[in-house]
């Protein structure tokens, strides 16, 4: 009795402090904030935008999940950059939101991050403007005329202006990046010709008259379309 | 390099300025000063006789001096002086030139001396002529020497410092020699009586100082003393022992009390002689009461069967003379050979150097008792002798039951206290800095597991991730050292009581006769009993 007694107090004793001595394992490096921590980051948001004043909106997720008052800082090509301003801008517009100041035809690839002290997740964005509407006229801006109002000579060659808008109504910029992604026709290439049209800043159409006669001249850039009638008399 | 045996008691006394050592030969040189009558000559007076006692101890010291070097000097420090004691066997180790010159050679650099002055200390001996007076005595050498300021220990070595001590030489810094630390008159006290010196005389002393040799009349003086002066009381008590040092101006000597363990030592070096001795005037066949397991050793092997057949003088000096030289035989071989010893020299009426070989032997062995054939005045001597030890074991079960508490294991005596309270107190502090180390990391970690950016704090979260991991990591480091010393410390209990139960069981009724030392042995034996044949096994 006296030794099970014994033999009982002394395995209890053992166990208690066999139990306090254990070998404590490596503590978890999960501190989001912390680069050499386990925890993954992942900044998701849409492939592209397409016109000045779109939002970016992103989203950080985290294998662990951060606690709300965490400090991330937003950050885009806005800041910091010494030098001329790029022609596209984005600037941060809150947590997880970015919005497109400036933008062009010419599509540019932009990364918008979320800063966790040193560590950085970003994400890659593609910004530029996309025709959605398209105004063909002969003229000037301030005063347009209908181009079938005078008629051609046969060999003589006129131009054709066009006014381009992205989806916020801006003018697209860069109309050259535009109108290398459109297409300029003429109905009856008897009557005119486009083969002059070169893509140019300006966004203008340049066709000759070929042969008496009148035909349609048709501009598609992305989701713009239009076109005028032109006229050719001997 | 000091090619003496180490007896048991030397061993017992590692922290004698102990070296076996050789005096010299060389002539004496220039001799100017003549001896007062107040003062020790510096020539001997006589050439001594063996007398009663030392009758063949010339051609037994040459017989020993033959088998190599054996015996010890030593040197006894004071304020003023210093004294250096040499056994005969001592003198004769000491007495080769090449160990002066080797002393001088070592401090050749220290000293800046050139290789002429190094080879001159060869011819450095102004005592051989008392030496060869004293030869045929065994009389024991008290040589005493005024300080050096500082000495320097730039010999190879204590043996070549010895000798060369032993031929009044010394080395290092010295000052102005003054009446008060010369050395006039020496006289040797016993329990307060003066000793008869059958010898006395004062050489020059050498000092070997930077770049030269000094002699400015510094003299240092030897006194012979009978090797009996050493010897124990009646009760086996090591007697008092004194010089007395006058330096010829102030009226009261200087008193140098020779430390006990250096007269039992020396009394322990002539104890071959004492054992010689024995068989002088006394040569009959003694059947001893104890027997002893055979020795492994051979020369022990041989006092062994000397013993058993009686011849007790033989065996004691069998004994005591292969005691005195290397290599050391088996400890149980010494302690039965020592018993031996001291039981021949109790049944030749010899209490005093059997108690001295007892006393030794307990010291070792105090758990040790005499089975109960032995001689009752050695079993007196055994229990006068016996220290305060522990002789009972304990069941290793509950020591492994008392070493669940660290330390507890090892606390079964005063002897292991240190080391019961150093298991405690390394598992303790070992567990407790495990525990700092481990909050501490856990606070780090609260602190790294709770920043949520901004850089509210100086410090990088990294290094906070760090700082916690370092803690931790040096926490499980003291985890296991206090699990180590811990489990090391119960495992040493162990082991420890394991050995003292063997040791305790080794010298329980040591000596006991034939038939009855089978005890807890295997016997196998023929077994012939009716309708058997065969053998038997039989645990005794």
């Amino acid at each position: 009795m006296k030794t099970s007694r014994a033999r009982c107090l002394a395995t209890m004793v053992v166990s208690v402090v066999l139990s306090s001595c254990v070998i404590e394992e490596p503590f978890a490096r999960d501190n989001p904030w912390d680069t050499g921590s386990d925890v993954v980051l992942e900044l998701t948001g849409p492939d592209s935008v397409h016109s000045v004043g779109a939002l970016i909106d992103v989203v950080l997720s985290s294998s662990k999940p951060i606690p709300p008052e965490g400090v991330i800082v937003w950050k885009s090509n806005e800041t910091g950059e010494a030098g001329p301003p790029p022609e596209t801008q984005v600037f941060t517009a809150g947590p997880a939101r970015f919005v497109v100041r400036q933008a062009t035809a010419q599509y540019s690839q932009i990364a918008v991050s979320a800063f966790l002290d040193q560590r950085i997740v970003a994400w890659q964005v593609w910004v530029g403007q996309r025709t959605e509407s398209l105004d063909l006229f002969c003229g000037s801006r301030l005063a347009p005329i209908a181009c079938d109002a005078t008629s051609m000579a046969p060999g003589s060659s006129r131009i054709i202006s066009s006014l381009a808008l992205d989806g916020n109504t801006n003018p697209v910029g860069r109309m050259e990046f535009a109108m290398a992604r459109g297409t300029v026709v003429s109905r009856d290439p008897s009557v005119v010709s486009t083969a002059l049209t070169q893509p140019n800043a300006a966004g203008t159409v340049t066709v000759q008259a070929v042969g008496a006669g009148s035909t349609w001249v048709v501009m598609r850039i992305e989701n713009g379309i239009d076109s005028v009638r032109v006229v050719v008399a001997p | 390099m000091v090619p003496t045996h180490r007896p048991l008691l030397m061993r017992l006394f590692p922290s004698l300025l102990a070296v076996l050592a050789c005096a010299a030969v060389a002539p004496l040189g220039d001799v100017a000063a003549q001896s007062s009558p107040t003062r020790p000559p510096l020539r001997p007076d006589s050439t001594l006789s063996p007398g009663p006692s030392g009758a063949g101890f010339a051609e037994w010291r040459s017989m020993i001096a033959a088998r190599g070097r054996t015996g010890a000097s030593f040197l006894v420090e004071a304020d003023r002086y210093q004294v250096h004691v040499m056994t005969p066997m001592a003198i004769d180790a000491l007495a080769q030139d090449s160990l002066t010159v080797k002393a001088t050679r070592g401090c050749q650099r220290a000293l800046s001396l050139s290789d002429e002055q190094v080879e001159f200390t060869r011819r450095i001996d102004p005592w051989v002529e008392f030496d060869s007076a004293s030869y045929a005595r065994p009389l024991v050498v008290l040589a005493v020497f005024p300080k050096e300021r500082r000495r320097f220990d730039c010999h190879s070595g204590e043996l070549p410092r010895f000798a060369a001590m032993s031929r009044g030489a010394l080395y290092g810094l010295f000052d102005d020699p003054e009446p008060r630390t010369a050395v006039a008159r020496v006289e040797v006290r016993r329990d307060g009586l003066e000793e008869f010196t059958p010898l006395t005389g004062r050489a020059k002393v050498t000092k070997l100082t930077r770049t030269t040799f000094v002699e400015d009349g510094s003299e240092h003086v030897r006194v012979y003393v009978d090797v009996q002066a050493f010897s124990p009381d009646a009760e086996g008590k090591v007697p008092s022992l004194e010089l007395h040092v006058f330096n010829g101006v102030d009226p009261e000597p200087d008193i140098l009390p020779m430390p006990d363990r250096l007269i039992r030592a020396v009394w322990q070096q002539m104890l071959p002689w004492q054992a010689r001795q024995l068989d002088v005037g006394d040569t009959r066949i003694t059947p001893p009461p104890l027997h002893f397991a055979t020795p492994k050793d051979s020369a022990l092997r041989v006092a062994h069967e000397a013993f058993e057949r009686g011849a007790l003088g033989t065996a004691a000096s069998e004994v005591m003379m292969r005691l005195m030289f290397r290599p050391r035989p088996d400890q149980a071989d010494i302690r039965n050979s020592m018993l031996e010893a001291a039981t021949a020299f109790t049944l030749r009426d010899r209490p005093a150097e059997a108690l001295s070989l007892v006393t030794d032997v307990m010291e070792v062995y105090p758990c040790l008792t005499f089975a109960p054939e032995a001689p009752t005045q050695l079993k007196e001597m055994a229990e006068a002798t016996r220290k305060p030890a522990r002789c009972t074991s304990i069941p290793l079960p509950i020591v492994a039951l008392r070493s669940i508490v660290p330390g507890w294991g090892q606390a079964t005596g005063p002897v292991r206290r240190n080391m019961a309270l150093g298991v405690l107190a390394g598992t303790v502090a070992s567990y407790g800095l495990a525990e700092f180390f481990r909050s501490r990391a856990r606070a780090d970690y609260e602190r790294y597991a709770s920043y949520t950016g901004g850089t509210t704090t100086p410090e990088p979260v990294e290094s906070m991730y760090r700082k916690a991991q370092t803690g931790r990591n040096l926490g499980n480091a003291f985890t296991v050292a206090a699990v180590t010393v811990w489990v090391g410390g119960g495992v040493e209990a162990l082991w420890s009581e394991y050995q003292h139960k063997r040791r305790l069981a080794e010298v329980r009724e040591v000596g006991r006769t034939r038939g009855s030392s089978a005890r807890g042995a295997l016997a196998l034996s023929p077994l012939v009993s009716v309708g058997r044949v065969g053998l038997q096994l039989r645990f005794q």
